[in-house]
């Protein structure tokens, strides 16, 4: 239900979905939903996970290094999951956002 | 992966390439920090240049004409209201241009939309900034510039006391030792200008002081828990629209109530005043912007700690731009004590900030305790 709310909605929502995901299969799912194909929008996509592991509301798993280029060839792929308090506040967010159409 | 394999398996080049990734987001946040300060610092010569300007003291002779009978104490703050309007719209203006060259006018829409989950944070933080800086507007004007400086110091006392009670961020005892030394430091910056000249003003300049502290410290924790889950260049710009929105309400309500207040607004078309006041929308606008974005990788009480750096860098500005004797307002009795103070003050906050600086990034990781939700979510 989070489809075009704010980015940060929508990527907790993705992990919890789909825990255990890692950054070449977030990054460039979310960059086509939200039409930021370019670089810049593929980096603040990725910097948006990263603020989101600060918070505490998604926690970093294992890492490997990007060997195929499918997301950044050379740079550190992780994997992601949800935290607790990442869950709570997604159920919380459940209740107050008002979906979206495309 | 073909990269080598310590004694537990783990590669060793992922390893490293992951403990890099760590101290760069720390190190994001600790330029964030003192960038913020560094704006903070430059905005108080716009600021203070704004108050000779015939914007703001034909306001002054304008209001005094229509309302004789109005003590000079009521002006002030008039004057107040309508310098921190001008300040917040110019921001909004200014973050319009910043958010259009990121290309984030798409996330600022789908954040405004969602008000109970968002964006009620952004007009709470924009009320609570309001209250802020008009309070430091207000006890530059009844006070002096120093007691505004020390006065706004104090938030990041009631930041951090809010966001470790309320949002449950983690705070080491390093960080709380450098939150205290910055905070001593920037105490010590004024206290040689406070106790050679004194304290002399009204107590509308003391409720300002704590308006500025109280609205700040607020201001960061309402952010800290919004900035959880939105942007912080457009989080930022929604709480500048709203406290905008909240000025020309108020500068409304006093122009319904026979007040001049937009009787100076053509000095706009001032060359001279629209610098200054570009410089304002810059100056502060990025300061925010800087601030916003450390608190996500640092956590409020630290951004709002290297923030603070602000007092070592507004004196350095003043005094590059307004010279030493104006900048510190002492005279040659006074010279030893105001100037010695001052460097003990900078001596200070260098060390504060090199104790929060050096902090251990593997422990900044995550702000919070992050245990995952589930067990089958560490690898694919």
């Amino acid at each position: 239900m989070m489809e075009h709310t704010p980015i940060k909605f929508r990527i907790l929502e993705y992990i919890e979905e789909h825990p255990g995901s890692w950054t070449d299969q977030i990054v460039p799912e979310l960059q086509e939903e939200y039409g930021m194909n370019d670089e810049h929008g593929r980096d603040m996509i990725n910097y948006d996970v990263i603020e989101l592991v600060s918070a505490g509301l998604i926690h970093e798993g294992d890492s490997r290094i990007d060997e195929d280029g499918h997301y950044k060839q050379g740079t550190l792929l992780t994997c992601y999951s949800p935290t607790h308090l990442g869950s709570e506040y997604l159920a919380d967010l459940r209740t107050k956002v008002t979906p979206k159409e495309a | 992966m073909d990269g080598d394999t310590n004694e537990g398996g783990i590669d060793v080049e992922v390893e490293e390439l992951k403990i890099q990734k760590h101290k760069k987001k720390i190190r994001i946040g600790i330029l964030m920090g003192v960038f913020c300060a560094l704006f903070w610092g430059i905005w108080y010569v716009p600021g203070y240049a704004v108050w000779d300007m015939s914007i703001l003291s034909e306001l002054y002779t304008n209001v005094k004409a229509d309302f004789p009978e109005m003590d000079d104490a009521t002006v002030g703050l008039i004057q107040a209201v309508f310098l921190t309007g001008i300040n917040a719209i110019a921001c909004a203006v200014v973050l319009f241009i910043w958010n259009g060259c990121l290309g984030k006018t798409g996330e600022l829409k789908r954040t405004v939309v969602q008000f109970k989950s968002a964006s009620k944070y952004f007009l709470m933080a924009g009320i609570c900034g309001a209250c802020a800086v008009s309070g430091t507007y207000i006890a530059t004007n009844f006070i002096s510039s120093g007691f505004a400086a020390i006065a706004g110091l104090l938030y990041p006392i009631i930041g951090t006391a809010l966001t470790v009670l309320v949002l449950k961020q983690k705070v080491s005892r390093r960080a709380y030792l450098g939150i205290t030394v910055i905070l001593l430091g920037g105490v010590t910056l004024y206290l040689g200008t406070i106790a050679a000249n004194g304290l002399e003003g009204s107590y509308i300049g003391l409720i300002g002081g704590i308006m500025a502290a109280v609205g700040w410290g607020c201001e960061g924790a309402v952010a800290g828990k919004a900035l959880d889950l939105c942007e912080p260049d457009v989080g930022l710009h929604l709480r500048f629209i709203f406290e905008a929105l909240f000025w020309c309400i108020v500068m409304g309500c006093l122009a319904v109530a026979g007040v001049p207040i937009f009787s100076t607004v053509g000095w706009l078309l001032d060359p001279a005043t629209l610098f200054v006041v570009v410089l304002l929308g810059l100056s502060f606008g990025w300061c925010y912007v800087t601030w916003y974005k450390s608190f996500p990788f640092l956590g409020v009480p630290r951004g709002q700690a290297i923030g603070s750096l602000y007092a070592a860098c507004a004196v350095i500005f003043l005094i590059i731009f307004f010279g030493p004797e104006f900048a510190l307002g002492y005279t040659e009795d006074t010279m030893v004590m105001i100037v010695g103070s001052t460097i003990a003050g900078l001596i200070i906050c260098l060390i504060g900030s090199y104790l929060l600086a050096s902090e251990d990034t593997e422990s900044l990781v995550s702000l919070r305790d992050d245990k995952p939700s589930t067990e089958g979510g560490e690898s694919a």
